[in-house]
């Protein structure tokens, strides 16, 4: 069940919140342990045996973080055979068959693969549970005695299935004593919508860019639309991801969690160190908590450092997906940061515009080798971006992609920055601004130019609740006004929720619509 | 280790409803059979087939068509509701290199999914020329190339599998009236997409000038509807082209193939349903006025299904086939 999907938005979460706000207080963790089991079960209904699995999980990892916390001089034994359970199974599910199949290119091996389903979420809840047995361990946390509390931390089903990695020292208050506040409830609803509208109304639509070059087969595109395709591909990931993490941030504050927050304009960085500042950022704070400190950090010399950061990403990149191509792209990392550390990080810094180039450049080029698994389509599509790999059997072909979603793609653009964000939080303090007529110009002009990108002229009616909020605002008095900015965003709120169930209900009804021949 | 009461009834609590609910899901069985009933178009549902073992593919029954000397040969595996192909004739007119190829999927026994498309046609070896079925067209009737202008005064109607001939096919001259998701049913709400006829209505293409011959690609998207009512629809569509073209041949080509895995995984478009909908369209040529024409034998692998390694998504080829696939139809004129 996806979050963008009606099961979950109009059955699942609204049954699930009405249930949890009734419930008494010691019985909310029971609830939402309760709606999360049903969750993973409906995830995972093909593989019923799945839901045993990650059961089994929670429940051995409650003894041993029990077992690691009495003093009795076994901790070590208990923490390894919990960090064996859990990544033992990450390492069977996900990366059994890819071992097997490069040990087959030895001459004389033939091993059968095994086809593993990969178990839903697998890659980020044994993470989650790693963090709480390393913590027990470390006596950062104090021991979860109770099952139900543990294993609403592990399946809480917001951050079950795509983060972010929360860290159990994160929510362990909040687990045992916590209260949704309206206006933070408020708070979470609005960027669940903000987060399902990223996902539903721009990287579902930037999507069908790349598929369609899948479709065609990188070999026949022309090098124009290669670019088009992974700029594309670059947005639609950013805005899939963050806006699932966004959602579930949002889902956290209605039930009363902080999750942190896991993305923060990656694509305004200005060197790949800062992006991966801001993008996945609790996967790499695991990684510097759990891998890359205790191996020493920065503190055992400049030799070291480098072997510590070059462990680090190979591993990110092969947490990203069991290939190859995603370890290389982890090494492209490593040495961009490298490069990054010992010459060019602070000319970067410094110069920000060269900052922004250097990493236009690097980052479609490094979601590329995200991309493709295939190592031959991968260097077919390479060559392309640079005007080889074979004749574009339609050299025109970029302009048909860019009519189809030019427009997605320069909303897109605008997205990636952080003006849109933070218009939106001026917006809601509206009274705290001197130029606030600012905004209803500014969105009118936004309504007129997406009206006439989309011909939908019934579109421009939307400037009429615009222009009467404004009047609204200036004719009320002062006193009013602080209040009235805190609802001053509902419309624009209504019509993203109103647009992605829109489109959620066209795919949904009509699958012919993404699914047309 | 301490377990409360509290935590030891919660836990009791909780594994009863997960067993309640996966003892479900152990059972539980997609009913996609009821989707397939309704794209049968002779109503015909046979009885489940009971006596045959799991996963056995057995040769149930043994049908001789009326009118040739084609034998079919009902092929059913276990499994849901299964399907009785329409009864329908196979020909084969080696003069023009036309086939009318039936259902190609073959049984494939043993094959353990929830698919239920069980049943496979295929035609009995004694009486068909083998080499029909198993070699590729090119090989076994080399057919006249196109001469030059054959498609000037051709009409090309269809969907995307025809916007992608339209986009990528060395083929010149010819008209394209094709957009991504048409059907029969939308024939006068859509407007064409490919360069040439961008945005214009059928009615304005087919009236634009007179076309000789016009090939009819359409299908995959109405797979799921009523086939007596797109029949009737492409009954229409084809008075509608020959009235305003007098003596122009039509020719009716089969809808591709998809690849096995959207065929095994996909309820309304899967091979089965394409090639009992390709029967029916077989059914109407004439081979006077109405032609048929198959290019699956191109493209299929050995079950019958559109070959993986041509496509990414299971559905179209990639572009460089329709290159092939235009190839082959300059190969095979009319």
């Amino acid at each position: 069940m996806v979050f963008s999907s009606f099961e979950f938005l109009l059955w699942f979460l609204p049954f699930c919140l009405i249930v949890y706000m009734l419930s008494r207080k010691r019985a909310k963790n029971l609830v939402l342990l309760f709606f999360s089991i049903v969750f993973y079960a409906y995830g995972a209904k093909e593989t019923p045996l799945y839901l045993w699995l990650i059961l089994a999980s929670v429940v051995i990892n409650w003894i041993c973080g029990m077992l690691i916390g009495r003093k009795d001089g076994h901790k070590k034994l208990y923490l390894a055979i919990g960090l064996i359970w859990d990544f033992g199974n990450l390492f069977v599910f996900k990366y059994t068959d890819f071992f097997i199949r490069n040990l087959n290119l030895l001459p004389g091996v033939e091993l059968p693969l095994t086809n593993l389903i990969l178990p839903l979420g697998i890659s980020f809840f044994t993470f989650q549970i790693a963090s709480y047995l390393i913590d027990v361990y470390r006596g950062d946390v104090k021991v979860e005695y109770n099952l139900i509390d543990l294993g609403t931390y592990i399946l809480l089903f917001p951050q079950l299935i795509a983060g972010p990695i929360v860290r159990f020292s994160d929510v362990q208050k909040e687990l045992h004593e916590r209260r949704t506040r309206s206006d933070e409830f408020i708070e979470g609803v609005q960027l669940f919508i903000i987060g399902l509208g990223r996902k539903v109304l721009l990287a579902n639509m930037l999507g069908g860019l790349w598929s369609d070059l899948q479709a065609v087969g990188y070999d026949s595109i022309s090098t124009r639309a290669a670019w088009l395709g992974i700029i594309a591909y670059s947005m639609q990931l950013y805005f899939d991801f963050s806006g699932y993490s966004q959602m579930a941030i949002g889902m956290g504050l209605m039930f009363g969690f902080h999750f942190p927050q896991n993305f923060n304009h990656p694509y305004i960085s200005t060197s790949m160190t800062e992006f991966w500042r801001r993008w996945h950022m609790t996967l790499g704070t695991w990684f510097r908590e759990y891998i890359y400190i205790p191996l020493g950090g920065n503190r055992k010399g400049k030799n070291r450092m480098y072997l510590n950061m070059l462990t680090v990403w190979a591993l990110t990149g092969f947490w990203h997906g069991a290939d190859w191509n995603f370890i290389l792209w982890g090494l492209l990392l490593f040495g961009l940061m490298t490069l990054e550390k010992a010459k060019i990080g602070k000319v970067l810094n410094e110069k920000k515009w060269l900052g922004h180039l250097y990493m236009l450049f690097w980052i479609p080029i490094s979601w590329l080798l995200f991309a493709i698994s295939d190592m031959k389509q991968l260097c077919i599509y390479f060559a392309k971006l640079w005007g080889f790999g074979g004749k574009a059997l339609m050299p025109t072909d970029y302009v048909k992609y860019f009519g189809t979603y030019g427009k997605w793609l320069i909303i897109g653009l605008i997205f990636c920055t952080a003006v849109p964000e933070n218009l939106f939080k001026m917006m809601k303090n509206r009274h705290k601004y001197q130029f606030g007529q600012f905004f209803w110009v500014l969105e009118t002009l936004a309504v007129i130019i997406l009206s006439v990108c989309f011909k939908k002229w019934l579109w421009l009616l939307f400037i009429v609740p615009v222009i009467a909020r404004e009047l609204l605002y200036n004719n009320m008095p002062k006193k009013n006004r602080p209040v009235f900015s805190q609802v001053f965003w509902i419309p624009e709120l209504a019509i993203v929720l109103g647009a992605s169930i829109y489109c959620i209900y066209r795919g949904m009804n009509d699958p012919f619509l993404y699914f047309r021949f | 280790m301490q377990l409360t009461q509290s935590n030891k009834s919660v836990l009791a609590l909780v594994f009863t409803v997960l067993f309640l609910i996966t003892g479900r899901l152990f059972v539980w069985k997609p009913d996609k059979g009821s989707n397939l009933q309704q794209n049968n178009p002779n109503g015909m549902v046979a009885e489940m087939n009971q006596t045959s073992g799991l996963m056995q593919t057995t040769t149930e029954t043994t049908t001789t068509t009326t009118t040739t000397e084609t034998t079919t040969t009902t092929t059913t595996a276990f499994s849901g509701f299964e399907l009785v192909p329409p009864d329908y004739i196979f020909t084969y007119d080696p003069d023009s290199g036309v086939r009318y190829n039936p259902d190609t999927v073959p049984a494939t026994g043993g094959m353990t999914t929830t698919e239920t498309t069980a049943v496979t046609v295929t035609t009995a070896a004694e009486t068909e020329p083998p080499e029909t079925t198993t070699e590729a067209p090119q090989t076994t009737a080399p057919a006249p190339a196109a001469p030059a202008g054959y498609f000037n005064d051709v009409l090309f109607i269809g969907d995307s599998r025809t916007v992608g001939i339209a986009s990528y096919s060395p083929i010149e001259g010819a008209t394209y009236f094709a957009t991504v998701g048409l059907s029969t049913y939308q024939i006068d709400t859509a407007v064409s997409e490919v360069p040439g006829t961008e945005g214009q209505t059928f009615a304005q293409v087919l009236g634009a000038k007179k076309y000789g011959k016009i090939y009819i690609m359409l299908g995959i998207n109405e797979i799921g509807m009523s086939f007596d009512q797109t029949m009737q629809n492409m009954d229409a569509l084809i008075a509608r082209v020959q009235q305003a073209n007098p003596g122009a041949k039509i020719i009716l080509m089969a809808n591709l193939h998809v690849a096995a895995h959207r065929h095994y995984n996909d309820a309304v478009v899967n091979n089965t349903n394409i090639n009992n909908f390709n029967a029916l369209l077989a059914a109407k040529a004439d081979n006077k006025s109405v032609f048929y024409l198959d290019v699956n034998p191109v493209f299929d692998d050995a079950n019958g299904c559109l070959d993986a390694q041509y496509t990414s998504d299971d559905t179209h080829p990639y572009a460089k086939y329709y290159v092939t696939w235009s190839e082959w139809l300059q190969n095979h004129v009319f």
